[in-house]
């Protein structure tokens, strides 16, 4: 069988990327004026929309501090795979959704608001790979808007081996060949792994590696989103105090 | 009652066109540090904490994403956006989810829903006296399910429940009017959150970003004083069409003044409502995208872009 080249002999990957290059992103802040945080963010031709909604009244007592429930769906028309899908019986779009619920567990400052709930809905408008990744960026830059109190900021990126080469931020193309795949998700500041998923079996030698490079891509994606909340934040706080008689 | 309506169904364009103002730099925030959660707060030693802060080790880093606010040694990091956290002595609007026993459930845009017991409301009649078994039963004759009152923060609980006192005549069911829902933070905290507007209108602006917009009968006309808490059924005919249109006019002007984050004062209210009659802009024509941006770069003095 042909396999397609995933990298030239350039050392361009198929989207003209170099080995080590994250993808374009984009993110729209507080875009849904009904919720209490929402992000719409873009790695390259990856869309995920996450909607925060919370602290809000739990209905039982019981836990002290709160709970986080999480949804993840993936929109029909959001990849070009045909299967037929429920909305929420999918398996995983289950077990994305209980990482990242567990993964903002360890994060948010829960015992700050007891009795409540956050509910977050991440939804994938355009799957182009790294689909965990964006949804776990997404769903932090709208706990932010939102105003939760949470100790450090999580950010994710994957990475994967193919064809001698260790590249970041994979895209579709670059998934489907089921090489060693990483997907990392670290606390900013401190650097510590919040969250690690391998898809297949890696050799020891480039285990090392794949952390290594996935991490040096979350620090790429941080400065990105740390800038974004910062502009975001900083023209709301002045737009407070712009209105005025001449 | 017929004209009650709620701010659900805002049009989400508003918030995407903000979104587009990326060319309007800010300046004055660069006095006071910006943090986002996890980042350092640039302290001297021994300060103390207080919210959105936290320890790690021997760094003091933020919790929220806000300006650091310091007064003498306490330190805090306020959140831009967020849910309602409430202070004893808050004005505030809700709206009842449940009647419980001996208590009703308020929402209040907060973490979680505040209470307002049986025994922390005036009863009509307005003498003071023991709760009976009847007034509990007759509890949904004075605040049913989904009816918005006013009311005022009495305690905090240990973890953060909210307790609610309507003792006051100033307190009670809302009703003939428009309520409108705000992001918290625009309302400051300020002596008064009853206000009479030039234009007749009255406006309770709740510190949990509730508003309540109404035409004060007593004070237009001043009749005798009723039981406030617990007025008869007012027919609302009473109120005029130019009446009910001011009152819908004030409505946007808030509206305006939400999307696009800006300042909810009686001052700023009214200076979109005088800059809209200015213009002769109808009622109707207030929420349309391109109207409100050209009433927003009129009022901040913003450039065209």
């Amino acid at each position: 069988m042909p396999r397609e080249e995933l990298i030239s002999p350039d050392g361009l990957r198929t989207d003209g990327r170099r080995p080590l290059e994250v993808r374009k992103i984009t993110c729209r802040i507080g875009i849904l004026p009904r919720a209490d945080g929402s992000c719409h963010l873009e790695m390259g031709n990856t869309v995920v929309l996450a909607t925060v909604y919370g602290p809000r009244e739990l209905s039982s007592r019981q836990p002290f501090s709160g709970i986080i429930r999480c949804e993840y769906s993936m929109a029909t028309f959001a990849s070009t795979d045909r299967r037929r899908r429920g909305k929420k019986s999918d398996r995983t779009s289950v077990e994305i959704a209980s990482s990242i619920k567990k993964t903002f567990e360890s994060v948010l400052l829960t015992d700050l608001f007891p009795h409540s709930r956050v509910d977050v809905y991440i939804q994938v408008l355009q799957a182009d790979g790294g689909e965990r990744s964006a949804a776990i960026n997404a769903v932090t830059i709208a706990m932010v808007n939102a105003g939760i109190p949470m100790k450090d900021l999580i950010i994710s990126c994957s990475s994967g081996y193919m064809e001698n080469t260790t590249v970041m931020d994979l895209n579709n193309v670059e998934t489907l060949v089921r090489g060693p795949q990483l997907t990392l998700a670290i606390y900013a500041h401190s650097g510590k792994v919040a969250l690690a998923h391998w898809e297949s079996k890696a050799a020891f030698e480039i285990f090392e590696h794949l952390i290594a490079v996935a991490k040096e891509g979350c620090l790429q994606i941080l400065d990105v989103i740390h800038s974004n909340i910062e502009k975001y934040s900083l023209r709301l706080i002045a737009s407070r105090d712009s209105i005025s008689r001449k | 009652m017929d004209w009650q309506q709620e701010g659900m169904k805002d049009p989400p364009v508003v918030q995407s066109l903000l979104q587009q103002e990326t060319s309007f730099v800010p300046s004055l925030a660069k006095s006071s540090q910006f943090v986002a959660p996890g980042d350092d707060i640039l302290s001297q030693e021994s300060v103390v904490r207080g919210h959105g802060t936290m320890v790690q080790g021997s760094r003091l880093i933020s919790t929220v994403a806000g300006l650091v606010e310091r007064v003498n040694k306490l330190v805090a990091v306020l959140p831009i956006r967020a849910r309602y956290s409430a202070e004893v002595g808050d004005v505030v609007v809700g709206r009842i989810r449940d009647v419980v026993s001996r208590k009703w459930k308020v929402d209040v845009n907060a973490r979680q829903d505040a209470v307002l017991l049986l025994s922390a409301v005036n009863l009509p009649g307005g003498v003071q006296r023991r709760r009976t078994y009847e007034d509990e039963l007759k509890m949904r004759e004075f605040f049913d399910q989904d009816d918005l009152i006013s009311a005022e923060v009495q305690e905090l609980k240990q973890d953060g429940l909210i307790m609610l006192h309507t003792r006051s005549l100033k307190y009670g069911k809302l009703e003939n009017g428009v309520f409108i829902a705000v992001t918290p933070q625009l309302v400051k905290r300020s002596k008064k959150h009853f206000h009479h507007l030039v234009c007749g209108v009255d406006i309770i602006l709740g510190n949990n970003g509730y508003i309540w917009i109404y035409i004060n009968e007593s004070t237009s006309n001043s009749q005798e004083m009723k039981e406030l808490s617990f007025p008869e059924k007012q027919e609302n005919a009473k109120s005029s069409l130019n009446q009910k249109l001011s009152v819908i006019r004030v409505r946007n002007a808030i509206h305006i003044l939400n999307s696009y984050f800006l300042s909810i004062q009686p001052e700023t209210i009214m200076y979109i409502y005088e800059e809209t009659i200015q213009r002769e802009i109808p009622v109707r024509n207030m929420l349309r995208s391109d109207v409100m941006y050209e009433i927003y770069k009129t009022v901040t003095n913003t450039k065209e872009v």
